[in-house]
This record gives structure tokens, sequence and C-alpha cells, in this order.
């Protein structure tokens, strides 16, 4: 399935939100927000813009729902703004944003049945790998890989899902997923690696290499 | 893509602007507050320590106080710090720590009072009536209910991941320091009584504990 998913041009919470240049790195992040923590308020923008993208991505996927998503990335943002004095310096944000967000959600779907899955905004995907420049086959084959794989991601147990989607796209390290899952770093490995093999085995049949008709033609945009 | 870029500047300026209306505590702001707690706390304590009449020996040696107070009060150090976040993080421990600690710091501090009745047999063989268990075992919870709101108090809305069980563990490491003082406070050296009156309200302060983490240190939508 490695071979498969390295076909797909962009990280699939990039193409939720738009935004397709690397987040930033965590340092960067967690100075600022040990500046807000000390009292420099023009830091709150820095840690928004640094943590929002991803947390929407992440909370679009979880809810399938944009104006759910956005309404928690509020509320995430709001519980950090207000908890900012608690930061501890040398603390990790990410991390921490990321389990304030999973709480809310979850706190959401517990509080209200859980919504109608809205579409999760396939033409956009593709209205972007085709302004990519991509090769109209590759075009073709991300979104095959991209439906499959949400498709099977929605199989698997929760927490096997949740652990592969936090290392693999929204870009967490073991050691952070772990933090946000509440558990070691060695339940994290094994959950992303179950998780991993299941998709690998039902993803199998798809053959990045194979000719696919139109092949060499570049893609519309 | 435009509609959904429109909507994200709307989000920031909505998120910026509910901050920047919304004063929030600095980190000073939040140690200042935090040591104020500790010292009202710390004073609350001792001042109900000494209202329920201070230390008192009985016929216990003072080897027999000091083995089963300084075992708890142990205790009541371990199930604290694994109850915080570690070094580096703004998250608790996995959730398999923070049960283990909840879990066997009650079973050995029993253990310790058996320990202790088997090492001093003499003072252990008196008879205590339930009435004393039972006074006992309230004064014992009462003086745990002020560190544990102290401990909520600092930490509200701050464990996104498990709540219940981090609210377990400071519940256990309120009933290690109340377990403390009761074994210098209470002269009554019986087996029975410790378990019952000075063990038995950690396990009632821990389950207190997981009621209050879900309900307070959860972060909540306002």
């Amino acid at each position: 399935m490695l071979d498969v998913l390295s076909t797909f041009p962009v990280a699939p919470h990039h193409l939720l939100t738009g935004h397709v240049t690397r987040p930033p790195v965590s340092s960067e992040l967690d100075a600022a927000m040990d500046r807000y923590a000390r009292g420099d308020d023009a830091a709150f923008a820095e840690v928004y813009d640094g943590l929002a993208p991803r947390l929407l991505a992440f909370l679009v996927r979880y809810t399938r729902d944009r104006a759910r998503a956005e309404d928690v990335v509020q509320q995430t943002m709001l519980q950090i703004h207000r908890a900012r004095g608690r930061f501890e310096p040398g603390a990790q944000v990410v991390p921490w944003a990321f389990a304030i967000a999973r709480r809310l959600v979850i706190d959401f779907h517990r509080r209200g049945s859980r919504e109608v899955l809205s579409p999760t905004g396939d033409d956009d995907q593709g209205q972007l790998l085709a302004a990519l420049d991509a090769r109209a086959d590759d075009v073709a084959i991300a979104k095959e890989v991209a439906e499959r794989l949400v498709q099977e991601l929605a199989k698997l147990p929760e927490n096997q899902r949740t652990a592969f989607e936090l290392i693999k796209q929204d870009g967490l390290s073991v050691a952070e997923a772990a933090q946000v899952l509440g558990t070691t770093v060695a339940a994290v490995k094994l959950r992303a690696h179950r998780a991993y093999e299941a998709l690998r085995e039902v993803l199998a049949d798809i053959d990045p290499k194979s000719p696919r008709p139109g092949a060499g033609e570049r893609g519309q945009a | 893509m435009t509609t959904e870029r429109t909507s994200a500047d709307d989000l920031r300026a909505r998120v910026l602007a509910a901050a920047k209306n919304e004063p929030s505590p600095t980190r000073d702001d939040h140690r200042r507050r935090v040591v104020l707690v500790v010292a009202i706390t710390v004073v609350a304590v001792a001042l109900s320590f000494f209202a329920m009449g201070g230390f008192r020996a009985g016929s216990r040696p003072i080897e027999m106080i000091a083995f089963t107070s300084s075992f708890a009060m142990v205790a009541a150090l371990a199930v604290g710090k694994v109850a915080s976040p570690p070094r580096g993080s703004m998250l608790a421990r996995p959730r398999a720590q923070l049960v283990t600690a909840s879990v066997v710091a009650a079973p050995l501090l029993a253990l310790v009072a058996l320990a202790a009745a088997a090492a001093w047999p003499g003072p252990s063989s008196e008879i205590v009536s339930e009435r004393v268990h039972l006074a006992c075992g309230a004064m014992t919870f009462v003086q745990g209910v002020l560190p544990l709101l102290a401990l909520f108090l600092t930490r509200r809305g701050t464990d996104p991941v498990a709540p219940a069980m981090t609210g377990a563990a400071l519940g256990m490491t309120a009933g290690g320091w109340t377990a403390m003082m009761a074994y210098m406070r209470c002269p009554h050296a019986a087996a029975t009584h410790c378990i019952v009156a000075h063990v038995g309200p950690t396990i009632l302060l821990t389950g207190v504990g997981a009621v209050l983490g879900w309900l307070v240190l959860r972060p909540s939508a306002r």
C-alpha cells in the first residue's frame, strides 16, 4: 500500500483544506505558544495559523461536516487561549490541541446523534489535483486510491483507524499520537501497523504502475 | 474552494476576536493562583488536623507511626506523580499507568496496615468499636476532600484524554495524604481499624475523584 499511497501527490488533509504547503515545524509552534503563555498576545495568531488548518482537516475527516468541524476548531482554539497560563515551558502544543479537539468532537457526538455524513469534497480534491498539473492517469489513480482508502479506513476498528490517521494523515509523530490517544508508544505503533497491514491487504489490487487509458496526457485545469 | 477560503478567513477572524474579548490568565497569573490555592489548602488541612485532635500516638510506638504514615506519604507522592503530565507534555500519562496507580495504591496501603499489625502485635490487638471506625473514617474522608478540591481547582479543564482516570489518580493522591494524617492523628492501631477507617476512605476518594475528573478535568465547549 505504501507504493499506492506514494502516488497520491498531496496529503489528504491538505486536499480538504486547500493548503498544499507543509505544516509549520512543531518547535516553532511550541515557541509561539510559549510566548503566548508568557503574555505576548500577538503570538496567538501565529499559534492559530499553525494549528487551525491541521485541526480543521482532522475534524472534517472525523465529523464529515465542515460547519461542525469549524465550530470545534473555534472551541479548541478558545480552550487553548483560556488554558494558556497552564502551558508548561518545553511542552508540545500540537498533541495538546489534537487531544482537545478529539475530546470536544467525541463529546459533541455523545450529546447528539452522529450527523448525517456529508460529501467530503471529492470534487474539490479532483479540481485541486488537476490544478496541480498532475497527469490525468495519476489523478484517476489518486482519486481511486483516496476513495478506497476512505472506505477501507472506515471499516477498521476505531483505535487502529485513529492511530493510523493521526500518524499518516495528520502528520503527528508516534509519540505525539500516543499522547493524544492516552496510550503508550508501543501500543500506537502496533495499532498503526495493524491498520497499515489491513489496508495493504485490501488495497493490494490497485496497482499504481498499471497503464490507464489516456496515459501520458496532461490533466486539464 | 473559494467558499472554503472565505469560511476559513471568517473562522480565523472570529476566533481571534473572541480571544481578544475574553482575557485569559498568563503563566505568571496561573502560577500565582496555584501558589495561593496550595497555601490556603495547606493552612486549611493543618487547621482541620489540629481541630480533629492533632498528633496522638496512643499506645503505638513512634516507629509504627513512622512506618505507616511514611508509606501513605510515599503512596501519595507516587500516585501524584503519575497523575501529573510527564515533563514536556500537556497531556496525561497513558491510561494503563493511571489505572494501575489508582487501583494498586489502596491494596498496598492495606498490606502496610497488616504488616504493621504483624510487626507490632501489642498495640494492634486492641478492640475498636464500629462507631469509632465510622467516626475516624468520616474524619479521614473529610480531611481528604480539601486536597482533592485543591487539586481539581488548579487543574480544571486540563485533561482531554482520560479525565476520569486522572481524576481517580488525583483522588488516590488526596487519599494518600489523608491516610498519612490519619495515621498521625488516630491512636488506634488495630489492622481492621486502619483498613476500614484509614485506607477505606482512600477508595471512596478515588471514586469521587473519578466522577469529579469526568465533570471538571474535561475541557468542554462553552
